[in-house]
């Protein structure tokens, strides 16, 4: 689809929602939703990718309803298009394996029963664990949409959820019967690193679980209250959700091998947990888990962050709050599985962290926000990535709120660092963003 | 003057003093006890219109319902949930009052899907864009308070007394946004009809007016319109009450992360 295409698919969707503000209105039929436009402009052409200006339209739409005493449905569905490739054609699939998105789709779609204390919710779930800002170690059900790291969305998974609630203390059971993996760069993306022309191997379709009972993913998070304290314990026993890579060689004629990569999904048992306090005007908050390999992983690993919020009132005429958020993450090998085929994926030959599916082994991480106004936001955040040579990623954004139901925000993106360092290796894809939302 | 005119004019002054008695001779503390007593409910529900109006008089609407448990010592449980409109939809605060003003405070974003705990933002803060501060919503602490009379005024027809409500520990003057408030409450039902909040600098900064007061049962009254006027900005607030519910039975647990995020 053309850039034009995809802009003219933003203003028929903002044009046909306010079209059907009168005489219908959606809202009267139970729909509610919002259109977004979203504009990327690169710096710069990429060495797999020459395409600068990049164009995104969503429409979606949610219904919701509640049933008295007993329950709740829920349906969130989704039209796409943009003017790269990220979305192709139609599908429904369960679970959602196409690399790309499909032009109508459903992001979520619940329904749930209540009894007492008990609540049972099924269908195509979106689940949020973990107290970090950043990033959260313990969140571990939902793959996500990295066709745009940057600009990235979790894919809800069709699974069964137990919650029992009282006051103080909450048990979450959840089960996932199909596993569904995180969706990556496309191969000719300016987000798919490329390797030194130096670097020659074969790299196979991804090995995916077979859909049958063993790749049911489950996992329990018990939460309690006390003393100011919020606590948390979880499991997850199931698959990592982006691929690790499996190295052996193959011969393409006598005397000729060659090294090949087939990526492979670690299967995993995660036991964590995560707290949150606060103390004055800061927020305290941190969660840890050991990640303890079943199969297709080559070290069992402990990761955690830890940091705070902290929130400063100005209450200036043209500055009303500050918000300062700093985080530390860290990874550590707890245990090497000798033998394992599975490579170190940033410690290959001449590719370093190209490969790597994880920005916090050693990060530090910070946001300031500047609240000017209820309907005026400045933000700068940063991750720095310390493992090893540095890399950085800094987004300023800014959002106004024209409107109650028009949002505008716009921003800049920057990754620094060696091209083989995690964030370097996209240090071409710095860029200017724009997005419009509208809500109806 | 004659001798039987002064007489009747005693008669008459000793009469009235004996008949103000009953109330006049309470203390300020004695008048915020009773009224706690007779206004408090077990647990509340009210669906509200926000109407915020900008000092060159734009206005904008938010609408919420709020949920109110009543605890021991007058710490309260309280959720509210933002109805519209649709970018804060769904975003729900639940707030469990604590001792010395350490509550438990936590946000439900939608977009984040997930409460997050967050420091018990200064009670001096506005609430989400309007002219109420945190402290404004909360009940009347009478722990933390001390309380003088300070005269009697009649508002639209009805005597009250006039109360001064001060900090009266270093931690609620510390917390507070206000120097001192005034309180107007009416002799024959005990009910808050005004409100003046002096900025720490002893200046008016706020007023707050009762209308449309309704019996919701017994001796408790509630008010279904107030504004709150910030005199020094130019802003002010007007809540609509659109329902309400009393005593319909909320238990504990409906004040949980279940219904934040629900």
């Amino acid at each position: 689809m053309t850039r034009a295409a995809a802009v003219g698919l933003a203003l028929l969707l903002g044009a046909s929602v306010a079209a059907a503000e009168e005489p219908l209105r959606l809202a009267e039929l139970g729909l509610k939703g919002q259109a977004v436009f979203k504009s990327f402009s690169h710096f710069s052409d990429a060495a797999s990718d020459d395409q600068t200006f990049v164009d995104l339209a969503l429409l979606q739409l949610e219904w919701r309803r509640r049933f008295d005493h007993w329950g709740a449905a829920k349906i969130i569905a989704e039209a796409r298009a943009d003017d790269f490739g990220y979305t192709r054609g139609l599908h429904f699939q369960i679970p959602e394996t196409e690399p790309r998105r499909s032009y109508l789709s459903l992001k979520e779609a619940t329904l749930s029963a209540q009894r007492g204390p008990l609540e049972v919710t099924v269908g195509k779930q979106i689940f949020a664990w973990g107290t970090a800002d950043a990033y959260n170690p313990t969140d571990r059900l939902n793959p996500y949409d990295y066709l745009d790291p940057l600009d990235n969305e979790k894919i809800g998974v069709w699974s069964a959820a137990v919650r029992l609630s009282a006051p103080r203390v909450n048990l979450v059971v959840v089960a996932v019967p199909f596993f569904t993996p995180s969706r990556l760069p496309l191969e000719h993306s300016r987000w798919t690193p490329t390797v030194p022309s130096t670097f020659v191997a074969v790299v196979d379709h991804p090995e995916r679980p077979e859909q049958d009972a063993s790749a049911t993913q489950w996992a329990a998070r018990l939460k309690g209250t006390l003393a100011g304290w919020d606590l948390s314990l979880s499991y997850y026993e199931g698959f990592e959700h982006t691929p690790v890579f499996r190295g052996s060689t193959m011969a393409l004629a006598p005397g000729v091998v060659l090294p090949r990569l087939s990526p492979v999904f670690t299967r995993e048992r995660v036991a964590g947990a995560d707290f949150s306090t606060t103390v004055g005007r800061f927020e305290l908050h941190g969660e840890a888990v050991a990640r303890l390999v079943e199969a297709n992983g080559r070290n069992d690993r402990f990761q955690a962050i830890v940091g705070f919020n902290y929130t400063l009132d100005v209450n200036h005429r043209f500055l009303d709050q500050m918000l300062f958020v700093v985080e530390y993450a860290r990874e550590t090998v707890l245990r090497h599985h000798h033998g394992s085929d599975i490579l170190d994926s940033d410690r290959v030959p001449l590719v370093g962290a190209r490969l790597a599916n994880n920005a916090f082994r050693d990060a530090v991480v910070g946001r300031i926000q500047a609240k000017v106004s209820e309907d005026t936001v400045l933000k700068l955040s940063g991750i720095a990535d310390l493992g090893g040579t540095p890399s950085h990623y800094i987004q300023f954004k800014a959002a106004h709120r024209i409107t109650d139901a028009l949002h505008v925000e716009a921003g800049l993106d920057f990754l620094t660092g060696r091209p083989e360092t995690f964030w370097g290796r996209w240090g071409d894809n710095d860029r200017f963003f724009a997005v419009v939302r509208y809500l109806f | 003057m004659s001798r039987r005119r002064w007489l009747a004019l005693l008669v008459a002054g000793a009469a009235s003093a004996l008949l103000a008695a009953p109330a006049g001779a309470q203390s300020a503390i004695d008048i915020m006890k009773r009224r706690r007593e007779l206004q408090r409910v077990h647990d509340e529900e009210e669906r509200q219109i926000l109407r915020l109006v900008s000092k060159s008089g734009a206005t904008k609407e938010r609408r919420v319902t709020r949920w109110i448990l009543s605890g021991a010592n007058d710490l309260d449980k309280i959720l509210v949930r933002f109805q519209a409109p649709r970018d804060v939809e769904n975003t729900a605060l639940l707030t469990w009052e604590g001792k010395d003003g350490n509550d438990d405070q936590w946000l439900y974003l939608p977009s984040v899907k997930k409460p997050k705990r967050i420091a018990a933002s200064g009670k001096k803060n506005r609430f989400m864009g309007t002219d109420f501060a945190y402290e404004d919503l909360r009940s009347e602490a009478l722990a933390v308070h001390t309380y003088a009379l300070v005269g009697s005024e009649v508002i639209d027809g009805a005597d009250c007394w006039i109360v001064d409500a001060k900090p009266a520990t270093e931690r609620q003057a510390a917390d507070s946004g206000y120097s001192h408030r005034k309180l107007w409450i009416r002799k024959d039902g005990y009910v808050t009809v005004k409100r003046e909040f002096y900025d720490r600098h002893d200046r008016l900064e706020k007023v707050e007016t009762h209308r449309k007061l309704v019996n919701v049962g017994g001796t408790t009254w509630r008010s279904n319109e107030v504004e709150m006027s910030d005199v020094q900005n130019g802003t002010r607030t007007v809540v609509i009450v659109e329902s309400r519910a009393i005593d319909r039975g909320l238990r504990d647990e409906f004040f949980s992360e279940a219904e934040l995020v629900r």
